[in-house]
């Protein structure tokens, strides 16, 4: 039903594709092999490059652009964590300026940049 | 870890929430490393694995595997393996590790593995140097999905229990407990305007290990451990449960079980409330 549905385009359409967890159990458990997770992402990657979701833009803008212009898209928010982090030998620096160039030039060069553009609408800034 | 020890070159990668939500897993793992005399580094500079995104639908795998090999070539010197302590990370990695043309334009040579299974395979080793009497702990294993059922090769299945971590735990002598939801998502990966429905999965599957009385989750995962972590603090204010049951990483666990600090090493205090840690810590018998 499911590769029925992907095939004549109805899965895009549905809300379900957003209820999925990816967590690959139905694949594990499934008699015939279907790739069940690879679908469901390939129909969320259609929508999105048509631009049929707009709650992506809503929820996941901020992700995206923590991630160009910091490298993580986790944050300290304690100053306990940042203590141990300190004492721990764990302050891994972030992206300096010249690391973020070229991780952009990287980016152009595996299309990274032109999807993050087309799909959110996000450039380095 | 995998070959000759010694003369590999060996990245320790720390994952964006486990380096700056739970640093303990980080520093409790470093510790253990060293214990097994692996001589290993941490990256010069911290890119996150961009498996959150892919699935999404953000990017597609081909972006998430470039950038695994941007990550080993720029900030990990091109390593011999690289070591991570969560499961998104293992998936992003090792997928890419183990195919992808680009990996050869890049003289990619690393291979990727989960530090649950660096301690299972030394496990027998480490339990000989067992400090903590874990025999009172009940264990709720809680291994994570993108282990559990990785979808692109096989993984560690279990041995002597269950599953990977219930080995880890029965080494160390703990008690691991049944629960119905054991194989069960955490929900943590549902997308952000289906909260609810998070908070519901993740509901039962607790719900579940509170009716297992368990001590403890162990997981191998910090972003289900978060996950836990924040659905178990909103059911207490809600007054849904009396109690929250910690959760720990594997890579604490073992630490604490060798007589590791639980705080200056593990870094509970950081993730468990602080009633909860002390019932805790008297399970711990050091």
């Amino acid at each position: 039903m499911l590769l029925y549905a992907a095939r004549k385009g109805l899965i895009t359409k549905s809300e379900d594709i957003w209820l999925c967890l990816n967590c690959h159990v139905c694949e594990a458990r499934c008699p015939n092999s279907v790739k069940v997770s690879d679908v469901i992402l390939d129909a969320r990657r259609k929508v999105l490059e048509r631009h049929g979701e707009n709650r992506v833009l809503e929820f996941y803008s901020s992700l995206v652009r923590a991630l160009l212009n910091s490298g993580v898209i986790a944050f300290v928010t304690s100053s306990k964590v940042e203590d141990f982090k300190s004492e721990s030998g764990l302050n891994i620096p972030m992206l300096t300026e010249a690391l973020k160039s070229e991780l952009h030039e990287f980016s152009k060069k595996v299309n990274l940049e032109v999807r993050l553009k087309e799909v959110m609408g996000i450039e380095r800034e | 870890m995998r070959g000759s020890e010694e003369k590999r070159e060996v990245v320790l990668y720390p994952g964006c929430v486990s380096l700056n939500k739970y640093p303990g897993i980080l520093k409790s793992s470093m510790e253990l490393l060293k214990i097994l005399n692996v001589n290993f580094k941490l990256p010069t500079n911290m890119l996150c694995c961009s498996r959150p995104l892919e699935r999404i639908g953000i990017i597609g795998e081909e972006h998430t595997s470039a950038l695994a090999y941007f990550n080993a070539t720029k900030f990990m010197g091109n390593p011999d393996e690289v070591v991570v302590v969560c499961n998104g990370c293992y998936l992003a990695f090792r997928r890419a590790l183990e195919a992808n043309e680009l990996k050869k334009d890049m003289a990619i040579k690393a291979v990727c593995s989960h530090i649950a299974e660096v301690l299972w395979r030394n496990r027998g080793e480490l339990a000989k140097r067992v400090r903590a009497k874990l025999d009172k702990l009940k264990v709720a294993t809680h291994v994570g999905c993108h282990y559990l059922f990785y979808p692109h090769g096989d993984v560690i299945k279990g041995e002597e229990g269950e599953d990977i971590l219930e080995d880890i735990a029965l080494a160390f002598k703990a008690r691991v407990v049944d629960y119905e939801e054991r194989r069960t998502c955490c929900g943590g990966t549902m997308v952000k305007w289906f909260r609810d429905v998070t908070y519901s999965i993740s509901r039962r599957k607790l719900g579940s290990v509170i009716e297992s009385g368990a001590d403890v989750v162990l997981t191998m995962c910090p972003y289900c451990l978060r996950t836990f972590d924040r659905v178990q603090q909103r059911l207490k204010k809600l007054k849904e449960i009396e109690r929250i049951v910690p959760t720990m990483h594997v890579s604490q666990f073992v630490a604490i079980a060798l007589g590791l600090d639980p705080l200056k090493v593990a870094g509970l205090h950081l993730q468990v409330p602080a009633q909860e840690l002390e019932a805790l810590c008297k399970l711990l018998t050091i």
